[in-house]
């Protein structure tokens, strides 16, 4: 028997992932037991959950996302090539890199009380490629990996064939797509690492008008590589701004992070414009490497992985653009996922064969029902088991409420796919409203998901579900506005299809003899600024905290009591 | 706490100082909150288990109500706290002396902060304070029972409650040792930087960045 222990972190979300004689046992994000969201730090108690879901007391070998060595050569060589503006930056970069990173192979020995030389690493993009083709159920597939930056390389193009891995071209650090974006995420005012998604959200409120001014800022080459025009970016020169004063004066001045959003005021649509430009510029970027990796490779299957691939939007325009016939792209895509392709690189290259396709993401710790019967009496609410759960749940939704649902193990990557979900009933636009009242406190231009019996999803949209709906890493456009709290201000839906065979699935068909549609609102099982609930003790607290009408832990109901 | 009353016209004088106070108080309940919620899942006793999450809950509250009172003084989303884990290092006694010392503080400063809000005019600020400090005071209560249950007399009790004191002593001492060594560190470190200059050019001409698509 083989365990191998996969490790990401250090920069942004930490993870562990096992794979024991060429099964993935496990996988799970260090945020979920810390509560730290996107905790970097070395995720032990991620991989002491891992070891223990699998049963293994020490892994055969443990295998880190990234090289720390060739990383630490491309800060020092960046900072001196940036000379002498990086003269603030230098004394904390190396300090960071000397004071921890450098120590990250050793500290993951000790941490896990194994040897030393059992502790290897594989490269950044290696790591995400895996994560995606040795995923995905193609047995041959061109692979594209685009993110911040690794050890050099911000974006590879892949061959994944029988024979494995090989790379067929990249674009160096500091030419990056994720910067780019983090940039801009930075200029709108969000959070670098976090607020992402908003602008993605934000993005379908305005008009890319500003495209033509953005093709100074990136340039887009013919055989489908990009270039930075670095004088309007200051990453790499300065921790604390990803964009240079040259930025604000082509766009105008950055937007206050602290103004609540008003998309009816013709300022903010200026900045929704500008984020509908950058989408629309990523996207031709995404698309000129997809059609060069179909060219250069000449499959017909593409994998997506990076944390840029968590762009749902790119990714729909890729699969109907770039001239392939199936996507998949890695639901971890961001550096989590890093855990699970070094992990099944490791495995791999001690024989074990590839994994089986990923089916869903259901790969973190179990939770434990009696223990959330146990808190929540503790905490003075009224708990009740049920025979019937699905029927249970699918009532409450037909009667409007909005409801805690934790089902098994935890989902690994950012979506909640039916382990850790807030649900409600898709139809009146009013109950997103109340969930962003009660629970998400977001901006207005974030949408919700509908999760939706795979089969069925041609009543409500313009296409079938694919590999991608599987794990609501795309978008579908809607045929009209029945699905209300779920359908976006421009029409798409981040479609999340489920296997009628699953434990969600059968949730479902219950949910559709209640009301006769078989779709529910599905959004993540976490408050503001919070990482998704992972235990029994997570979703009690989560209760207590946030106006949901009722908690469903298996078969466990918990609901307060009539004051 | 009378340096904190002392201190008090400073502190809450400006909307600005106010501000950032309030957003500091915020980053120390939600680490609090942190710690707790580790504590609660590493507890071997379901009764504390259920306890550490309703004390993380009461924890939760008062950051969020820290957080909108900073932003109502004009401050941005405060950042939020990091946890020390203090259960996993400190066992689960020394962790209990630890929250119980630092509950007691917190009361003594939230009612000596209250009655100074109270006297500059802002009732609201008193009145969070007054609620916050009566839910301190409950905590430092019950964690004071959980002590001596804990370690089973009074005396270990006290006793647990000097070692968390001293701990604590001990790691203001090596915080401000690492601020200083932060500053001797940046300083050599410009210096270096400066030095570097024959390697910046090596590197200009040995490793020029590489741009666009680079076949492998
Ligand atoms: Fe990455
Ligand atoms: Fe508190
Ligand atoms: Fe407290």
């Amino acid at each position: 028997m083989s365990a191998v222990l996969g490790i990401s972190g250090g920069y942004h979300d930490a993870a562990a992932a096992l794979v024991v004689d060429g099964v993935v046992v496990a996988a799970l994000q260090e945020e979920r037991l810390s509560r730290v969201k996107n905790d970097p730090s070395p995720p032990l108690r991620a991989a002491r959950a891992c070891l223990s879901i699998g049963g293994i007391a020490a892994p055969d070998r443990v295998v880190f996302y990234e090289n720390p060595y060739a990383r630490i050569e491309r800060v020092l060589v960046s900072l001196l090539r940036g000379f002498p503006r990086t003269f603030r930056q230098f004394p904390r970069a190396i300090g960071a890199q000397l004071g921890s990173k450098l120590w990250i192979l050793d500290d993951l020995a000790e941490g896990l009380g194994v040897p030393r030389a059992k502790v290897t690493f594989v490269a950044h993009h290696e790591a995400h490629a895996a994560s995606a083709f040795y995923a995905s159920p193609y047995p041959r597939a061109a692979v594209l990996t685009v993110d911040g930056v690794g050890e050099e390389a911000a974006t590879a193009i892949w061959h994944g064939t029988e024979q494995g891995l090989r790379e067929v071209a990249h674009v160096d650090y500091p030419c990056s797509l994720g910067l780019l974006y983090a940039a801009f995420t930075a200029y709108l005012g969000f959070a670098v690492n976090e607020g992402e998604y908003k602008v993605m959200g934000l993005a379908a409120w305005g008009s890319p008008r500003r495209r033509e001014e953005l093709a100074k800022v990136v340039q887009l080459s013919s055989d489908g590589g990009y270039e930075l025009d670095l004088s309007y970016f200051a990453f790499h020169t300065d921790t604390e701004l990803g964009f240079s004063s040259k930025l604000e004066a082509l766009l105008g001045p950055r937007r206050p992070a602290e103004r609540p959003w008003d998309l009816e005021t013709a300022e903010d649509r200026a900045y929704a414009d500008v984020a509908a430009s950058l989408q629309a510029l990523l996207e031709d970027a995404l698309l000129g490497l997809a059609r060069t990796a179909r060219k250069r490779t000449e499959e017909e299957c593409l994998c997506l992985a990076g944390g840029v691939a968590l762009n749902a939007v790119a990714n729909a325009r890729i699969a109907r653009e770039a001239g392939f016939s199936r996507v998949f792209v890695q639901p971890a895509a961001g550096d989590a996922g890093g855990a699970l392709g070094a992990a099944i690189l490791g495995a791999m290259k001690d024989g074990a064969p590839r994994p089986a396709p990923m089916r869903d993401a259901a790969l973190g710790v179990a939770v434990d029902a009696g223990e959330a019967n146990m808190l929540a009496s503790a905490l003075g609410f009224a708990v009740k088991r049920v025979d019937d759960r699905d029927a249970e749940v699918a009532g409450r939704l037909s009667r409007g409420e909005v409801i805690a649902f934790v089902d098994g193990r935890c989902e690994f990557g950012p979506r909640a796919l039916g382990q850790r979900s807030i649900l409600a009933d898709p139809r009146a636009a009013a109950t997103r409203e109340r969930i962003n009242r009660a629970v998400k406190r977001r901006e207005p231009f974030r949408p919700f998901a509908p999760s939706a019996l795979a089969g069925t999803e041609l009543r409500w949209y313009d296409e079938p579900g694919d590999d991608m709906t599987r794990f609501m890493t795309t978008v579908r456009r809607a045929k009209d506005t029945t699905l209300g709290a779920v359908t976006h201000v421009d029409g798409t839906a981040r479609l999340h299809t489920v296997d009628p065979e699953s434990r969600f699935g059968a949730l479902l068909s219950a949910v559709e003899r209640e009301s006769g549609i078989p779709v529910v609102l599905n959004t993540s099982l976490n408050g503001a600024g919070e990482p998704i609930c992972a235990t029994a003790a997570d979703a009690v607290a989560f209760f207590a905290a946030h106006a949901v009408d009722a908690l469903v832990v298996e078969d466990v109901v918990v609901t307060r009591r009539p004051s | 706490m009378r340096l904190a009353s002392l201190l008090a016209p400073f502190t809450l004088g400006s909307p600005r100082r106010r501000a950032r106070l309030l957003a500091a108080f915020a980053r120390a309940e939600h680490a609090s909150m942190l710690d707790l919620r580790l504590a609660a899942a590493a507890t071997p006793s379901p009764a504390r288990q259920a306890a550490y999450l309703s004390h993380a809950l009461d924890e939760e509250r008062h950051a969020r109500t820290f957080a909108a009172a900073a932003r109502e003084n004009g401050g941005s989303d405060p950042v939020l706290g990091d946890a020390e884990d203090l259960f996993a290092r400190r066992g689960e006694l020394g962790f209990l002396a630890f929250v119980h010392h630092g509950e007691s503080r917190g009361r003594r400063q939230f009612a000596a902060l209250a009655t100074r809000a109270e006297r500059l005019g802002d009732a609201r600020l008193a009145t969070t304070l007054t609620a916050i400090a009566t839910d301190e005071a409950q905590h430092e209560s019950y964690t004071g029972a959980l002590l001596v249950e804990l370690s089973g007399s009074e005396a270990g009790a006290r006793k647990a409650l000097r070692r968390a004191r001293a701990w604590e002593a001990w790691r203001t001492f090596r915080r401000v040792g690492r601020a200083m060594a932060g500053v001797v560190w940046t300083v050599s470190m410009t210096l270096l930087y400066f030095a570097l200059l024959p390697f910046v050019l090596l590197v200009l001409v040995a490793r020029p960045a590489r741009r666009g698509l680079v076949p492998r």
